[in-house]
C-alpha cells in the first residue's frame, strides 16, 4: 500500500533530495512537496498525507505556525509530523511546546530517516 | 727701787685705761659694759699682783690676795647677773624658762661658794717668795691669774653660747665673726704666755718672774682692739629685731597717722627700688594700689578698705599692685594691721608679698590654656573641613560609582547582545551550512550505488569523504559555539565510570577489530562522578577515537581511572604517535592538529577542544603527556567524585 509523505521545505534541493532518496529506499513512498507552509496547507486541503515532513524555518509562516495551523483542522489533527531543522537550538528553545514530536537534525542520513519514518507509519 | 715691778704697775693703769675706753668710747651700745667690767677685773688682777709682791711679810701678802680673791667671787655674780638681766628683753622671758629671781637665787650662793674655794687656796704654803718678792701660786701658776682666765673663758663661752642660740650663726655679720676668732686667738695666746712662763722657769731651778700681769695687759689689749675695730656684740632688741625684719622676705611698710610711711624693710625697698630716705614721708596710696582697674572703684575699694581696717583692725589676703620708682606695677597679696597705741590710731603696718612669678605662672598657664584652645578649635575645624571633603568625596564616588554600574550595565548588555547575535550569526550560518549538505550527503551515495565506472566510483568515494568531513566539522564548530553560550545548561547526576565508558567502548568495538587494536579497561565498577551522562559519553567518546585514530594496527589502548582525594583522575593511554612537550601543551586549542603527517586522519581537530570545555564544565582539568613522538601518549582528565560515593 502507497504511503502518501509531504515534505515542507523551502529549500528546493532538500525537497529534491528527500523525494529521490525515500521513493529510492522504499517503493511504497510516494512523496510530494510543498515550497512553503501556505502551500501545505493549500495541498492538505486536497489530499491528506499519512506523514508530513516539516521544515521550522521557512518564509512566510513557520514551520511552528504551521503546525499549529494542521493541529487546529480536525480532519488533519491525526497526521504524524516529524520537524526538520538544520538549527537543534530551535528545537530546544521551543521543546517546552512541542515536547516529544520527532524531527529530524539537518543534515540527515537519508538512511537514518527512513528508519523512523517506517517506524511510524508501518 | 726694782724695775720690774713697772709691769704690775703698768698693766694695772693701761688695763684700767681699757676699761675705761671701752666702757666710754661708744656709750649707745651697751654691751661694751660687759666687756669694760671684763677689763675692769683684769685691772684688779694687776693690782693684787703689784700688792702681793710688795708686801712686807706674808701675811700681808695673803690679805690682799683674800681681799683679790673677793673681787673674783663677786665677779662672775656681777658679770652673769648682767649678762642675764641685760638681755633679757630680746630673750623675751625665755631664760631657759628660769625666771630673774631664780638667776639671782642661783648666782648670788654660787658666788659665796667660789669665794670659799677660791680661799681655800690662799694658804701660806701657796705663797712663794723670791727675790722679786711674794707671788701666791695654784698648781705652780700665779693663782690670781689662773683664775681670772678661768673666769673670762666661763663668761665669753657663755655670752657666745647665748647669742648664737638665740640669733643663730648666719646673723653674726662678718666682723663679728672676725672678732669671735680674735678673742679666741688672744686667749689661746694669753694663757700658752702666761702657763708657759709660770711653769718652765721651775724646771731649770729658776725663780718664776711676776709678769703675769703683763698677759692681762696684753689680753686687755686685744679686747679692746677687737672692740674698737669690729664694734662691739651687738645684743640689742631694737637691732636684733631689725635683722629679723630685714631678712624677711616679705615687704613690710609702716605708715603713720596721716598714710604717710614711716619705715620699709629691706625687702620693700629692694621690691620697690627706693632708698629708705626717698620711701620715708610718702603717701601709701602712691606705691599701693589695690586691685581694680577702673579708677572709681579703687577709690571705693581704698575708702572701703581704710574703713574695714579701722574697724577689724587687721586685713588679711588682699590682692593688690605696688608701684615701684621706675613706674613699673608689681602685683602683691598684702595684709594690714593698724597699729594702735592706747586705742588711738597710730599707723598702719602693712605687709606684701610679691606675686609676680605666681602671676607670671598663672599667665603661662593661661596662656597655655588658651594656645590648647585654640589648637583644639583649630583641629576641630580642620576635622570638620576633612570630613566634608570626604563625604563629599564619597557622594562624588558614589555618583561614579552609579554611572560606572550603569555603564557596566549597558556595556554588558551590549556585550550580551552582541554575543547573542554572534550566536544567532553562527546558528545561522551552521543552518545555511547544513541545508546545501544534506543532499550532497543523500545523493552522493545513491549516485556512488548505481555506477559502474570503477573510476566514477572512486572520485564519488573522495567527494563522499569530503562531505562527511565538512558534516563533521561543521556540526562539532557548532556544538562547541554551544558549549561555549550560554544557554547551554549541563544536568548533573550521578555517573558510573565503568558502564559509561563500556557504552562508549562498544560503538568503537568494529574500529578496534578492524584495526586489530587491543583494547582494555581498567576502570572498577564502584566508581561514582559528577556529571552530565551526555557530555561525559562525547568526552569518552573524543578521547577513545582520538587514541584508535592515532596508534597504528596492532597497538594498545588502556582505561585507566584513579581515585584521589575529590576527585578521579581517569587515563586514557595508547601506544600511538605520540607527541612533544610543546605540542601536549597545544594540543587542546581549536583546529589544532600536532603535525601535518595527521591531517591524512579524517580529523577535525576540535574533539579535544570540545572535551576541554566538558571537562572544565565539570570543574575539572584535562592534559596530555608523552615522551615523545612515537613514543604514544595518555590524556588525563580529572572529575569530581560523587558525593554518594563520599558517604
Amino acid at each position: 500500500m502507497t504511503k502518501k509523505i509531504m515534505v515542507v521545505d523551502d529549500n528546493l534541493e532538500t525537497i529534491y533530495t528527500l523525494k529521490e532518496g525515500l521513493e529510492d529506499l522504499n517503493e511504497n513512498y510516494s512523496v510530494y512537496t510543498a515550497k512553503s507552509g501556505e502551500q501545505c496547507l493549500e495541498l492538505l486541503k486536497e489530499e491528506k498525507p499519512d506523514l508530513i515532513l516539516l521544515d521550522i524555518m521557512m518564509p512566510g509562516i513557520s514551520g511552528w505556525e504551521t503546525y499549529d495551523k494542521i493541529k487546529e483542522n480536525s480532519r488533519w489533527q491525526n497526521i504524524p509530523v516529524v520537524f526538520l531543522t538544520a538549527r537543534s537550538d530551535n528545537i530546544a528553545k521551543n521543546a517546552g511546546r512541542y515536547l516529544g514530536h520527532d524531527y529530524i537534525e539537518k543534515p540527515f542520513d537519508i538512511e537514518d530517516l527512513n528508519k523512523r519514518i517506517s517506524k511510524i507509519i508501518g | 727701787m726694782d724695775y720690774s715691778l713697772f709691769i704690775p704697775i703698768s698693766s694695772t693703769v693701761f688695763t684700767l685705761l681699757i676699761a675705761l675706753y671701752v666702757l666710754f668710747v661708744n656709750h649707745e651700745k651697751k654691751s661694751h659694759i660687759f666687756f669694760s667690767l671684763l677689763v675692769l677685773f683684769f685691772a684688779v688682777f694687776s693690782l693684787t699682783e703689784l700688792l702681793v709682791r710688795i708686801s712686807p711679810n706674808v701675811s700681808t701678802a695673803l690679805l690682799w690676795s683674800r681681799l683679790c680673791y673677793s673681787v673674783i667671787a663677786i665677779a662672775p655674780v656681777v658679770l652673769i647677773n648682767f649678762l642675764f638681766l641685760y638681755p633679757q628683753n630680746i630673750l623675751d622671758e625665755k631664760n631657759f624658762g628660769l625666771k630673774n629671781s631664780d638667776f639671782l637665787k642661783f648666782l648670788y650662793p654660787t658666788g659665796v661658794f667660789l669665794y670659799v674655794l677660791f680661799n681655800l687656796f690662799v694658804s701660806p704654803q701657796n705663797v712663794v717668795e723670791s727675790q722679786w718678792g711674794y707671788r701666791v701660786v695654784l698648781g705652780g701658776v700665779t693663782s690670781p691669774i689662773l683664775i681670772s682666765w678661768f673666769l673670762f673663758c666661763i663668761i665669753f663661752a657663755t655670752a657666745n653660747f647665748i647669742k648664737s642660740y638665740y640669733l643663730g650663726d648666719k646673723i653674726l655679720k662678718k666682723s663679728e665673726k672676725k672678732q669671735m676668732r680674735l678673742l679666741t686667738f688672744g686667749i689661746i695666746v694669753v694663757v700658752t704666755l702666761t702657763t708657759g712662763t709660770n711653769l718652765i722657769p721651775p724646771l731649770f731651778g729658776l725663780n718664776v718672774f711676776p709678769m703675769a700681769s703683763l698677759s692681762l695687759l696684753l689680753f686687755s689689749a686685744i679686747v679692746g682692739y677687737a672692740m674698737m675695730k669690729y664694734g662691739f656684740m651687738e645684743l640689742s632688741p631694737t637691732e636684733t629685731a631689725d635683722i629679723i625684719v630685714d631678712t624677711m622676705s616679705d615687704s613690710l611698710i609702716v605708715t603713720n597717722e596721716d598714710k604717710k610711711i614711716v619705715n620699709a624693710n629691706r625687702s620693700a625697698l629692694t621690691l620697690l627700688g627706693y632708698t629708705n630716705k626717698e620711701l620715708r614721708g610718702k603717701d601709701i596710696d602712691k606705691i599701693l594700689s589695690l586691685s581694680s582697674r577702673r579708677n572709681e572703684k579703687t577709690k571705693r575699694e581704698k575708702t572701703r578698705f581704710l574703713a574695714d581696717l579701722l574697724s577689724n583692725k587687721k586685713l588679711e589676703g588682699i590682692d593688690a599692685k605696688l608701684l615701684t620708682k621706675d613706674g613699673k606695677q608689681i602685683p602683691a597679696n598684702i595684709s594690714a594691721t593698724a597699729i594702735y597705741d592706747n586705742d588711738e590710731f597710730r599707723g598702719i603696718l602693712i605687709t606684701a608679698r610679691d606675686l609676680t612669678e605666681i602671676k607670671r605662672l598663672v599667665d603661662e598657664l593661661k596662656e597655655a590654656k588658651e594656645n590648647l584652645e585654640e589648637k583644639v578649635e583649630e583641629r576641630t575645624k580642620n576635622l570638620i573641613k576633612t570630613n566634608r571633603e570626604l563625604i563629599e568625596t564619597k557622594e562624588e564616588l558614589m555618583d561614579l560609582n552609579e554611572n560606572l554600574e550603569e555603564k557596566v550595565e549597558k556595556r554588558t548588555e551590549q556585550v550580551r547582545k552582541l554575543l547573542k547575535q554572534k550566536e544567532e550569526f553562527i546558528n545561522q550560518l551552521g543552518h545555511d551550512l547544513k541545508t546545501p549538505l544534506t543532499p550532497l550527503n543523500t545523493l552522493l551515495p545513491m549516485i556512488k550505488e548505481n555506477v559502474d565506472d570503477e573510476k566514477t566510483e572512486e572520485r564519488l568515494e573522495v567527494a563522499i569523504g569530503c562531505v562527511n568531513y565538512m558534516r563533521d566539522l561543521v556540526s562539532k564548530t557548532l556544538y562547541l559555539a554551544k558549549l561555549n553560550s550560554s544557554e547551554i545548561k549541563f544536568d548533573t547526576d550521578e555517573v558510573n565510570l565503568q558502564s559509561i565508558s563500556k557504552s562508549v567502548v562498544s560503538k568503537h568495538q568494529i574500529n578496534f577489530e578492524e584495526k586489530n587494536l587491543e583494547f582494555k579497561n581498567e576502570i572498577n565498577k564502584d566508581l561514582f562522578v559528577e556529571g552530565d551522562e551526555l557530555r561525559l559519553e562525547e568526552l569518552f567518546d573524543n578521547l577513545i577515537s582520538n587514541a584508535a585514530k592515532y596508534t597504528p594496527g596492532g597497538g594498545k589502548i588502556i582505561l585507566h581511572a584513579e581515585e584521589q582525594k575529590e576527585e578521579i583522575k581517569i587515563a586514557v593511554q595508547d601506544d600511538g604517535l605520540g607527541m612533544t612537550e610543546e605540542e601536549a601543551t597545544r594540543i587542546f586549542d581549536e583546529f589544532y592538529k600536532a603535525d601535518a603527517s595527521r591531517h591524512d586522519v579524517n580529523s577535525t581537530g576540535l574533539g579535544l577542544t570540545i572535551s576541554k570545555r566538558i571537562v572544565e564544565e565539570h570543574g575539572g582539568k584535562i592534559w596530555a603527556e608523552s615522551n615523545g613522538r612515537g613514543e604514544g601518549s595518555t590524556f588525563y582528565f580529572t572529575l569530581k567524585k560523587a558525593e554518594k560515593d563520599k558517604e
